[in-house]
């Protein structure tokens, strides 16, 4: 059974108190300080909050999120709380507000304990521009946990909170939650409000969960999802997302060919072909794809991502909040502020989307980018008239070294590249941790839905979940 | 393409950002990578794109009836700012 719901049992039947597993979380998340999950915890209001709800318990008041802990990535803000986005930008920012998933959160009874560690404003696959230092994978502490939400993953696969947040504009979720062996959604774009998250990629964006397990994750991305009068870019739609078992016969899985070719690693090729073995033996129909402009993923997300970051980031100038490096007159100001305040790769992107979008570039490259964005995104509409899903590998390596690709953003970019596509479509994806590699780190799949069709993907995920029990191997859960 | 230091130092200039003797080689070289690789969007026939600008999300997207409602209180909203006086934001000369 899901390794959520068994805590909810335990909470029913009086076995655990929401105080006893919220004491326990923050326990824990101190325990594993070496692994730099948090940047804030929110003991105070954790405990006020767990008091609460045992109380609502008490009265037979159903918690849909049964009242158990989550780590909120620290892009996302939380009122009374610093928001920092891992920057030193931000320095004593403190948010006067709650953005709609912390207050939907609260609404279905979930206790936040913390403010989890990131790439600086979510601009990393590694979790190591943190100003705050990078977080560890908790399989191999010399390893990085993937990024951007690496600290929400992380909080997950160290078993301190069985739900956390993060946000994926690239492959932010789904790459760590692979890296750590958790399972990681992007819902689609327009599913989920993002108003409070502070904004990277405003068209790639989407805030989204990762938990131990399919069940888990279904669950906080049903609370979360819905239509928010603040982010006209929401979409109100029916979300039932309690995952179920289905008869894969008959199922149309597509699959894209040159990927195989772009894993790295034979045992991670391995497993992805071992799971495509079960997907035929289950009676799926494999498809095989033709997607002529998803090679071109990469090269046209660095250069929407970034025109949009530069333009975001453009807010960050010390005036109205945050930190302020003094001078004699404004511009002088702003400019020590911004290039005190940001992190190496912070102004690598900046100064390319500044490139992108600049007078005499605009048309060769935003533009460009755009139109194949859009022709990636019609290679899809394509597929899917086909196929029910589209199942690929989440990543073409396991967790690298700490400092391996630092050095190389251009490597490090390229490591997202079965991930980056799903955002430039807007689609739903779900990575799911099969096995682990002959290293012992684990290795994640994904499986892509059709806009808004998140339920197939759940059930998918679900149903070959069931068959590997990943969960069980990592023994997830003890409170 | 090769980027040069003028466009670097250019591009810098217009994002307000202040990039030292060492790192301006640095993501000389870096972005020139980058962009290298980007170049390869170049092979790709874009001339039946007709609507590039136009989001590529589902559903229209809506604007919210201009209805004032609550927002943040003064107080609230000076206590972020880095420097106050009285009432106002204060920041250095601007001329």
């Amino acid at each position: 059974m899901s390794v959520v719901r068994q805590l909810k049992y335990k909470i029913e039947n009086g076995e655990l108190s929401i105080v006893d597993i919220t004491k326990k979380a923050i326990e824990k998340a101190k325990e594993k300080s070496e692994l730099n999950v948090f940047i804030t915890l929110t003991e105070d209001f954790a405990l006020e909050t767990a008091h609460k709800l045992d109380e609502k318990v008490k009265k037979g008041e159903e918690l849909k999120l049964f009242g158990l802990p989550v780590a909120v990535k620290d892009n996302i803000n939380v009122k009374g709380y610093a928001t920092t986005c891992a920057s030193k930008i931000l320095k004593g920012y403190v948010s006067p507000y709650n953005a709609t998933v912390v207050e939907k959160l609260i609404e279905n009874g979930a206790v936040i304990i913390g403010k989890a560690n990131m790439d600086e404003f979510a601009f990393g696959s590694t979790n190591e521009t943190s100003a705050f230092g990078p977080v560890k994978n908790p399989y191999d502490k010399e390893r990085v946990p993937g990024g951007s939400s690496g600290g929400s993953a992380v909080s997950v696969a160290a078993d301190i909170v069985p739900f956390a947040l993060g946000s994926d504009t690239g492959g932010s979720i789904r790459q760590p939650a692979a890296f750590c062996g958790v399972v990681g959604v992007k819902p689609t774009y327009g599913r989920v409000s993002r108003y409070g998250l502070v904004a990277f990629g405003s068209s790639l964006d989407q805030i989204g969960p990762f938990s131990y397990d399919v069940c888990g994750a279904g669950l906080l991305l049903e609370a979360i999802s819905g239509f928010d009068k603040n982010d006209s870019t929401s979409v109100d739609k029916l979300a039932n997302f309690k995952p179920e078992l289905r008869d894969l016969k008959g199922l149309k899985v597509g699959v894209i060919e040159e990927y195989a070719e772009k894993i790295e690693q034979e045992d991670v090729k391995e497993i992805y072909y071992r799971v495509l073995e079960y997907l035929k033996a289950s009676g799926a129909e494999i498809v095989k794809l033709d997607m002529p402009h998803i090679k071109y993923s990469i090269a046209a997300y660095y250069i929407v991502a970034t025109s949009e970051a530069s333009s975001n980031l453009a807010r960050f100038d010390g005036v109205r909040y945050g930190n302020r490096v003094h001078s004699d007159n404004v511009k002088d100001m702003y400019l020590k502020t911004r290039s005190e305040g940001f992190g190496e790769e912070a102004k690598r992107r900046i100064l390319l989307g500044t490139f992108a979008l600049s007078s005499g570039y605009y048309d060769a490259y935003y533009l460009r980018a755009l139109a194949v964005r859009k022709l990636i995104a019609k290679d899809f509409e394509k597929a899917f008239s086909n196929v029910d899903i589209i199942f690929t590998p989440a990543t073409p390596t396991t967790a690298f070294k700490l400092g391996e690709k630092l050095d190389n953003p251009l490597e490090m970019y390229l490591s997202d590249i079965f991930t980056v596509p799903v955002n430039l479509a807007g689609l739903p994806a779900i990575t799911l941790p099969v096995d682990f590699s002959k290293e012992g780190l684990p290795v994640g799949m994904q499986f892509i839905s059709k806009w808004f069709d998140e339920k197939t993907m759940l059930d998918v995920a679900y149903t070959v979940e069931d068959f590997y029990k990943f969960y069980e191997k990592a023994g997830y859960g003890k409170f | 393409m090769a980027i040069d230091r003028e466009t670097v130092l250019h591009i810098a200039k217009l994002a307000h950002i202040e990039i030292n003797e060492k790192d301006v080689e640095k993501f000389l070289k870096q972005m020139g990578e980058i962009l290298e690789y980007i170049e390869q969007l170049n092979e790709v026939d874009i001339k039946e794109v007709k609507d590039s600008l136009k989001s590529i999300h589902e559903g229209k997207v809506m604007l919210r009836e201009d209805n004032p409602g609550k927002s943040f209180d003064r107080k609230t909203v000076l206590e972020l700012a880095p420097e106050v006086e009285d009432i106002f934001v204060k920041v250095p000369p601007v001329i």
